[in-house]
């Protein structure tokens, strides 16, 4: 149940825990302000590894709009997003909860007409919207020569927020209706340096999943987990990842992703909104139980 | 022609009982070959997803009215299978009427999209899956389609 | 992109060009052959290319995002050696995946992403059946569909 997926060591209160878990399983418009607050427990870092962190909503397809109008979407954003650039499309996709599920169906399904998916990125390269005709998301990326700190999940799922309802109000424009979120997505990509002959040279020196008498050159692993509401009800999916990699200036990097998927019970804006801030709780106390201490020292953690 | 139907201030034909359609009269329901499935004894049966309102505000099951198709000086069995339907199945309104649904008068005008259907009704309710049922059970062939059989009342299952 | 790789995260802008994932040998347990997976993802690409008015009236072809749910769908309650359903596409986009037993009915109708009408009727005695609405779990009509393998499998253990 609920507590066995938090760390008894993640020093979180059972109040903050439970009040926040039951905003997400009643349907309506989800209370913002102080349910949805900071949790007050919740571990922090000052310099935490996030490389790129990606918030998402996936909705219905809106009545009367054609990829023909994209320009139209773009001209929402374009006065901070002047850039724009053409991506293939990313598949639906959605959390279902049953006893066989395995991974992701590979499933391509073949049609006419297809809506591109669109990038629209800030001058500083450092953000972006992504949107398709089922999809808006809101990325913040580390880029060298950019000296903006990361702003943090409230700054941009505030942007996601205010994004989201300005494509609703121009959908709204073509036909009466409102945005139907049918799934929300959020991942938290970090990068962690290996120093080789330094105190971080192996994955375990950052990642206490592991521990190895020999350590090997290089690894992999993968897990995911379902998360549930208090009544038992699976309401989240949380995927973990993390490769060895080298990074385009040759230097060697652990990528630790971490990502929560699912269906909000209250599919309009705010209630995503909600459901994606409870997705942060999960992947920060997933990330602090799965690395070492002196990686959190590393990391400046004050929580 | 018929009475217009009602319209709405949009100008969406509003869901009514049609005071022309009367009990007697025969309701046409078209059905294709993708709702027609297999049962649990090998027979062809159509699907209860064969009977289902259409989407939107004021959207009911779309039918044909043979009494405004003979009144038109169209064939009804000719209108409901041309160019490509292969079959179809009717109720009288009055049995309809006594499921608690509306049968209501919709002309549809050609657009690109599809050919124009002055004969065109409605069928509004909640089309629970009791309704449903009856339906599937009560449905008679009006063009019948080849090897596939209708359900039959419970009544007459029992009775064989 | 890595063929080996499970490609969990897909939104993430540039990871995969800033960093190169070292390929390494190692195990990979592959998705289990679906022995109803390729026939049902060949009737969903036919019914999202069904023309408009396929049904006579206005009938529009299976929505894209109901396709891939009830695939989602069918992921988390149908076994690799489970009945392949037969599929029925609606009027709105939607479509509806059905069995038919000798002595049990179960049809899922996908109403859209999240919206599943689920009924089942057992035998002759319980003409109306069961009724649930859903959005993502389907663990109880997983249940359904293991009721209606238990004949079958019960067959295959005495051959």
């Amino acid at each position: 149940m609920l507590r066995d997926i938090v760390p008894h060591d993640a020093n979180l209160g059972d109040k903050n825990l439970l009040v926040g878990w039951r905003a997400l399983t009643t349907k309506g418009s989800c209370k913002t302000g102080k349910l949805m607050a900071r949790p007050a427990h919740l571990p922090e870092y000052g310099s935490p590894p996030l490389d790129e962190v990606v918030l998402g909503i996936q909705f219905n397809p809106a009545a009367g709009y054609q990829q023909i109008r994209a320009g139209e979407v773009w001209a929402l954003y374009r006065d901070k997003f002047p850039v724009v650039e053409e991506q293939q499309r990313l598949a639906p996709t959605f959390e279902t909860f049953g006893p066989t599920i395995f991974a992701r169906p590979a499933f391509q399904l073949v049609q006419g007409a297809e809506h591109d998916r669109f990038w629209f990125v800030n001058k500083a390269g450092d953000e972006l919207i992504q949107f398709q005709s089922d999809r808006l998301l809101h990325n913040w990326r580390r880029r060298v020569g950019v000296d903006r700190p990361y702003p943090r999940f409230d700054e941009i799922a505030g942007s996601l927020s205010a994004e989201a309802k300005a494509l609703e109000r121009y959908f709204d424009s073509l036909e009466q209706q409102t945005l139907d979120v049918n799934q929300c997505e959020m991942t938290y990509i970090n990068h962690f340096p290996i120093d080789d002959g330094g105190e971080f040279q192996h994955l375990s020196d950052y990642l206490k999943v592991v521990t190895f008498e020999d350590e090997p050159d290089d690894g992999a692993i993968q897990y995911r987990r379902t998360i549930r509401a208090d009544d038992g009800t699976p309401i989240a999916r949380l995927y973990c990842e993390s490769n060895a990699g080298i990074r385009v200036d040759g230097a060697k990097v652990i990528t630790l992703n971490i990502s929560v998927r699912g269906a909000p019970r209250d599919s309009t804006i705010d209630g995503a909104l909600a459901y994606l801030k409870e997705g942060r709780r999960l992947i920060v106390t997933e990330f602090t139980s799965i690395t070492t201490d002196k990686a959190h020292r590393l990391w400046e953690r004050s929580k | 022609m018929p009475t217009p139907p009602p319209l709405d201030a949009a100008g969406a034909v509003v869901p009514h009982d049609h005071d022309e359609i009367e009990a007697g009269d025969r309701v046409i329901r078209r059905i294709s070959d993708r709702q027609i499935v297999t049962d649990g004894a090998g027979a062809r049966r159509i699907s209860s997803l064969a009977y289902q309102a259409s989407g939107g505000a004021n959207g009911g099951m779309s039918v044909d009215i043979e009494k405004f198709i003979v009144e038109g000086g169209d064939e009804p069995e000719q209108w409901v299978t041309t160019p490509r339907w292969i079959g179809s199945v009717c109720f009288s309104a009055g049995f309809l009427r006594g499921l608690q649904f509306q049968i209501g008068y919709h002309p549809i005008e050609e657009t690109s999209e599809r050919p124009a259907n002055p004969y065109h009704g409605e069928v509004w309710g909640t089309f629970s899956r009791a309704q449903k049922i009856a339906l599937q059970q009560n449905a008679n062939w009006f063009v019948p389609i080849p090897d596939v059989e209708l359900d039959q009342p419970l009544a007459d299952q029992a009775t064989g | 992109m890595n063929a080996n790789r499970q490609e969990w995260t897909s939104t993430g802008s540039d990871t995969h060009t800033r960093v190169i994932h070292i390929g390494f040998h190692r195990a990979i347990v592959s998705r289990p052959t679906r022995d109803w997976h390729k026939e049902v993802t060949a009737t969903l690409n036919e019914l999202a290319a069904l023309p408009r008015g396929w049904d006579g009236y206005n009938g529009r072809p299976v929505r894209f995002d109901c396709a891939y749910f009830a695939l989602s769908m069918l992921e988390a309650i149908c076994p690799a050696d489970g009945p392949a359903p037969q599929i029925v596409p609606g009027s709105n986009g939607d479509l509806q995946l059905e069995w038919h037993m000798p002595n049990e009915d179960i049809e899922l109708h996908v109403r859209g992403p999240n919206k599943v009408t689920a009924w089942r009727v057992a035998g002759a005695t319980d003409p109306d059946g069961e009724e649930l609405q859903l959005t993502n779990d389907f663990t109880q009509v997983a249940a359904w569909i293991r009721a209606i393998m238990e004949p079958a499998v019960a067959d295959a253990a005495a051959a």
